[in-house]
C-alpha cells in the first residue's frame, strides 16, 4: 500500500502521452484526481497512524550493503503525504486552466507528477540509500520542470546552476549517510534511531554531522546555498508553488527532523543549525523586501521561513519540533496560495512587477480576499493558522535556555517583523493603492484560478480558528515520530495574556509602523545583501571549474607517452616507497636463511641481468631484437628450473615466434632507430630507470620475507586425479579447472593471428 | 633461495623502463616486452622458486612438496595472453611506420589533430 505513493504518480506520469485524446486534453484535471485519490488513502491511515501502528514495508533489495526498500509511514511521513497530495491536487487543478496553452503543456504533467511521486517516496522512505535515491530524483524532476522552456538560455542557466548546488549537496549528504553505514553497519532509519547513543560516541560524528548538514541545508536553500531558488522563479508558476515553496525545498527540513532522535543534544548540530537557521530568516527576509517581481519577493520569503524552521527543528526539543511542523503546514498553506495569487495576476495582467501593479482589488475582488487571508496569515495576524503556528513558535524560543533564551526570541521577532513588513507590501502593493495596470487591461480571472487558492485560505481560516482540528490527529503522530517520544499536542487559538501573546503584538504594530517605510530600509540595508555578490560567487565557481578543468586535462593528457609513463611510475614508486616506510623495514635477514644455490642458481640470474642491460646499449636493430630473444631464452631456462617444464616449453615457443615477427617487420622499417638525444636526458633516464629497477628488487624481496597467505593449490592438485582424471596439474587448471578462461585467451590470440596473417599478407603484396 | 633472481628482475625492470622512455617506438615495444618478462618473473618468485617440484602427479611423491601449480597456470596464460598482445602490438608499428614513414614518437605526436 504505502508503494502506491510514489507508484501511482510516477507511472501515470510516464503514460501521459499514450493517453486518450480525451483525456490529454484535460491533463491538470487527470493529475489532480490521482493526487486527490492518494490524498484520500492517506487520510484512511489517519487513524492506524495515531493509534501508532504505522503500516511498514520492506523488501531485501541488496542486503549485503544494507540497502533495502523499506518505507515506514510514520506520524511525520503521513503528514508530510497529506501536504504532498493535499497541495498538489490544489496546484493540478490550477495548472489545468493556468498551463492551458503552454507549449510544454506534457513535458510539464509529466515531470510534475515523477516529482510528486518521487516527494513521496523520500517521505516515506525509511532506508537511507532509497530516501537518497528519491531525493535525486526530486532533483533531477526540479531541473527539468525550471528548465521547461528548454530553448532559452535563462531557463537553461538557472536550471543548471539549481542542479549544481542541489547535487552538491546531495552528494555530500550521501557521503554522510555512508559514514552512518561506516558506523552502525546499517541504513535502515529506525535502526539508526534505536541506536543513536553508538552514534554519538563515535569519533566520526562530527563529519558525519557536518556532511549531512551540507545536504539539507543546500536542499533547503539555507544560507550561504539560497541563490538557486530565487533563479529557479523562471519555472511556470504551480511549479514554483509546488516544488519551490510548499514541498520540494522541505526536503532538507525532512531530514533535519527526521534525524533529530540521532543527533538531539549533539552541541555541534543544534547550534550549526541554529545559527544557519536565524541567519537565513533574516538574510532571506531582507532581501525579500527589497523585491519589485512578486515570484521573486515570495522565493526570498520562502528561504527565510525555511530557515526559521530548520532553526527549530535544530532545536530538537518536543516545544520546538511542535512549532516547527505546525508552521511547515501554515507556511505551504499561505505560501503555496500567495504563489497561485501571483500566478493569476501575471496569467491576467501579464506582469508580475510591483512598480506596475496597483488597485487589482477592483478587478479582482475574489482574488483579492484569497490574497489578503494568505498575505496575513504570512504577516501572523490573528485568527489565521499563521497567527498560531507563531505564537507556538515564539513559545518554543522562549522556552529555550542559556545565550539561546534571549537571542533566539529576539531574532524570531525581528524575523517576523520583516516577515510581516514584505507580506503587507506584497499584498497592498498589488490589490491597494491607486489602480495602475500593466500594458493590458486585466481580465478577470477565470473560477479554477482563484478556486484552488480559495481552497488554501479556506483551510487557513479553519486551522485558525479551531487548531484542535489538526493538532490531535495530524501534529500530534508527526511530533511523536520526530521525538520518538509520545506526544500530546493542544492548540488553541487563545492562550490568555502571556507574553509569546505580547511579542506578537509588538511584531504586528512593528510590522505595520515599518510598512510605509520600506523604501528607507532597503537604502539603510542594501550594500550588505546584494543578490549579485552570491551569484557572482557561485558564477566564479563555476567559471573557475570550466577554465581549470581543462588545463589540468591538457597538462596531463597532451599525447606524450613518455610523460605519461614518467607519471605512472613515480607515483608507483612513491606508493610502493610510502608502504616500504610503513612496514618499518621488513626483517630482510630472513632471507639468508635456507640458502641452497649453486652454479646454475647465479649463472643463470647473471645472464638475465647482463641481457637487460645490454639491450639498452644494442645501436642496431637485429641485435637488440636477437638480444631480447636471448633474455627470453633464459627466463625459460630459470622456468625449467625452478619445476616449472610447462613454462618453459610455452617460453621457448614464443620468443621464436616472437624473433620471426620482428624479422618480417624490420625488413620494411630502415630508418629512425637511433634518435639522438642530449646526454644528460639520457643520464636522467638512466638514474631513473636504475632507481626503479631497484625499487623493484627491494619490493620482491620485502614480498618474499612476508609470510605467505595460504594456497588455494591443494584443492587442483587433490582434484586433479580424483576429478580430472589428470596427472598433469598446471595443464589441468589450464583447461579443466579454468576452461573457461582458456576458452577466453584462445579467442584473443586468435584475433591477434588474424591482425598478423593481414600484415603479413599486405607485405607480400606490396612486395 | 630468490635473492639473486630478484636482482635479475630489477634489472629488467628497470631496462624495459629505459627502453620505454624512448623515441623509437621499436625501442618502446622491446622495453615493454622485457617489463612483461619481469613481471611474469615476479609471480613466479613470489610463489616460491621449488627445484625437482614439477607439479606432475606420480606415485609415491607428496603433494605438498609440488611447485605451485595455480601461479604456473596464471603465468601460462599471462605468457601467451602478453604474446598476443606483443603481436598486435607489433603490426600495429610496422603499419603505422609504413603509412608515417617514421618511427619517432614525436612525430606520430604531431600528427594529432
Amino acid at each position: 500500500m504505502i508503494l502506491l505513493f510514489f507508484a501511482l504518480p510516477m507511472g501515470v506520469g510516464a503514460v501521459l502521452p499514450f493517453l486518450p485524446s480525451l483525456l490529454r486534453r484535460n491533463l491538470g484535471l487527470v493529475s489532480a484526481g490521482v493526487t486527490a485519490s492518494l490524498f484520500g488513502l492517506a487520510l484512511t491511515q489517519i487513524p492506524r497512524v495515531s493509534d501508532g501502528r504505522p503500516p511498514v514495508f520492506s523488501f531485501d533489495w541488496v542486503p549485503s550493503m544494507g540497502v533495502n526498500l523499506s518505507f515506514l509511514l510514520d506520524g511525520y511521513a503521513l503528514f508530510f503525504v497529506l501536504l504532498i497530495t493535499g497541495i498538489g491536487s490544489l496546484i493540478f487543478l490550477y495548472s489545468q486552466q493556468y498551463m492551458a496553452h503552454h507549449p510544454h503543456r506534457l513535458k510539464f504533467y509529466s515531470w510534475m507528477l515523477v516529482f510528486a511521486g518521487a516527494m513521496l517516496g523520500l517521505v516515506t522512505s525509511s532506508n537511507l540509500i532509497v530516501l537518497y535515491l528519491f531525493w535525486e530524483m526530486t532533483t533531477i524532476s526540479s531541473f527539468f520542470l525550471i528548465g521547461l522552456s528548454d530553448r532559452e538560455e535563462g531557463s537553461r542557466w538557472n536550471a543548471v546552476q539549481a542542479l549544481v548546488v542541489t547535487t552538491l549537496g546531495s552528494l555530500t549528504m550521501l557521503a554522510g549517510f555512508l559514514l552512518i553505514y561506516v558506523t552502525l553497519g546499517t541504513f535502515e532509519l529506525r535502526e539508526i534511531w534505536a541506536r543513536a547513543s553508538e552514534l554519538q560516541e563515535s569519533p566520526l560524528l562530527i563529519p558525519t554531522v557536518a556532511l549531512i548538514i551540507v545536504g539539507a541545508v543546500t536542499k533547503s536553500a539555507l544560507f550561504p546555498f539560497h541563490i538557486w531558488l530565487p533563479s529557479a522563479m523562471v519555472a511556470p508558476t504551480p511549479v514554483s508553488a509546488f516544488l519551490h515553496s510548499a514541498t520540494m525545498v522541505k526536503a532538507g527540513v525532512f531530514l533535519v527532523a527526521r534525524l533529530t532522535p540521532v543527533f538531539v543534544g549533539v552541541a555541534q548540530w543544534e547550534v550549526t543549525l541554529v545559527i544557519l537557521g536565524m541567519a537565513t530568516l533574516v538574510i532571506g527576509g531582507v532581501l525579500a523586501l527589497r523585491q519589485h517581481d512578486l515570484k521573486a519577493l515570495l522565493a526570498y520569503s520562502t528561504v527565510s521561513q525555511l530557515g526559521m524552521m530548520v532553526a527549530l527543528y535544530g532545536l530538537g526539543t518536543d516545544l520546538a519540533a511542535q512549532a516547527a511542523t505546525l508552521h511547515l503546514m501554515s507556511h505551504a498553506t499561505f505560501k503555496g496560495a500567495m504563489f497561485l495569487v501571483a500566478g493569476a495576476i501575471e496569467h491576467e495582467t501579464g506582469t508580475r512587477d510591483l512598480r506596475r501593479l496597483g488597485g487589482l482589488v477592483g478587478a479582482m475582488p475574489g482574488l483579492a480576499v484569497v490574497a489578503t487571508i494568505a498575505a496575513l496569515s504570512s504577516g501572523g495576524i490573528p485568527p489565521l493558522s499563521g497567527f498560531v503556528s507563531k505564537e507556538v513558535l515564539l513559545d518554543a524560543s522562549l522556552a529555550s535556555s542559556g545565550v539561546e533564551g534571549w537571542l533566539l526570541p529576539l531574532v524570531l521577532v525581528v524575523g517576523s517583523v520583516i516577515t510581516l513588513t514584505y507580506s503587507l507590501k506584497f499584498l497592498l502593493g498589488a490589490f491597494f493603492g491607486s489602480p495602475r495596470y500593466a500594458t493590458q487591461s486585466p481580465q478577470k480571472p477565470s473560477l479554477a484560478l482563484v478556486l484552488a487558492p480559495g481552497v488554501m485560505a479556506v483551510a487557513i481560516v479553519t486551522i485558525g480558528v479551531y487548531p484542535a482540528l489538526v493538532a490531535g490527529d495530524l501534529i500530534s503522530p508527526a511530533v511523536a515520530a520526530i521525538t520518538q517520544r509520545p506526544a500530546d499536542v493542544s492548540l488553541h487559538l487563545w492562550n490568555g495574556f502571556n507574553l509569546p501573546l505580547a511579542l506578537s503584538v509588538v511584531v504586528i504594530v512593528a510590522g505595520i509602523a515599518a510598512y510605509p517605510h520600506i523604501g528607507r530600509i532597503n537604502d539603510l540595508l542594501s550594500p550588505a545583501t546584494t543578490r549579485g555578490t552570491f551569484v557572482r560567487g557561485y558564477q566564479a565557481t563555476v567559471d573557475f571549474t570550466y577554465s581549470a578543468v581543462p588545463r589540468i586535462y591538457w597538462h596531463l593528457q597532451n599525447g606524450d607517452l613518455r610523460r605519461y609513463v614518467v607519471v605512472i611510475i613515480l607515483v608507483v614508486m612513491a606508493l610502493v616507497t610510502a608502504g616500504l616506510i610503513r612496514a618499518d623495514g621488513p626483517p630482510f635477514s630472513d632471507l639468508t636463511k635456507d640458502v641452497d644455490l649453486g652454479v646454475l642458481d647465479y649463472g643463470l640470474a647473471a645472464l638475465v641481468g647482463l641481457g637487460g642491460i645490454a639491450i639498452i646499449f644494442r645501436r642496431r636493430r637485429l641485435e637488440a631484437v636477437f638480444n631480447l630473444g636471448f633474455v627470453g631464452i633464459l627466463v625459460a631456462a630459470i622456468f625449467a628450473l625452478y619445476s616449472a617444464p610447462d613454462l618453459a616449453l610455452t617460453q621457448i615457443v614464443v620468443e621464436l615466434l616472437m624473433v620471426v615477427l620482428f624479422m618480417l617487420g624490420l625488413r620494411h622499417m630502415l630508418r629512425m632507430f637511433n634518435v639522438s638525444a642530449a646526454r644528460s636526458v639520457v643520464a636522467l633516464q638512466l638514474v631513473f630507470s636504475a632507481a626503479f629497477g631497484a625499487l623493484v628488487t627491494v619490493l620482491l624481496l620485502a614480498v618474499l620475507v612476508t609470510p605467505q597467505h595460504p594456497s588455494i593449490s591443494p584443492f587442483f592438485i587433490e582434484n586433479t586425479e580424483a576429478v580430472a582424471k589428470a596427472k598433469n596439474v598446471v595443464n589441468t587448471i589450464l583447461v579443466d579447472f579454468r576452461g573457461f578462461d582458456t576458452l577466453g585467451e584462445i579467442t584473443v590470440v586468435a584475433i591477434a593471428a588474424v591482425a598478423v596473417f593481414a600484415m603479413v599478407r599486405a607485405v607480400r603484396e606490396r612486395g | 633461495m630468490e635473492i639473486p633472481i630478484s636482482i635479475a628482475i630489477g634489472v629488467l625492470a628497470g631496462g624495459g623502463l629505459f627502453l620505454l622512455l624512448q623515441r623509437s617506438i621499436i625501442k618502446v615495444v622491446i622495453g615493454l616486452l622485457l617489463m612483461s618478462h619481469a613481471a611474469n618473473l615476479t609471480i613466479f618468485t613470489v610463489g616460491r622458486l621449488r627445484k625437482g617440484a614439477v607439479p606432475v602427479i606420480e606415485e609415491g611423491v607428496q603433494a605438498q612438496s609440488f611447485a605451485d601449480p595455480l601461479i604456473q597456470a596464471l603465468i601460462l596464460t599471462a605468457i601467451v595472453i602478453g604474446f598476443g598482445l606483443a603481436a598486435f602490438l607489433l603490426i600495429l608499428t610496422f603499419q603505422t611506420h609504413r603509412e608515417v614513414g617514421s618511427d619517432d614518437l614525436d612525430d606520430l605526436r604531431n600528427l594529432r589533430g
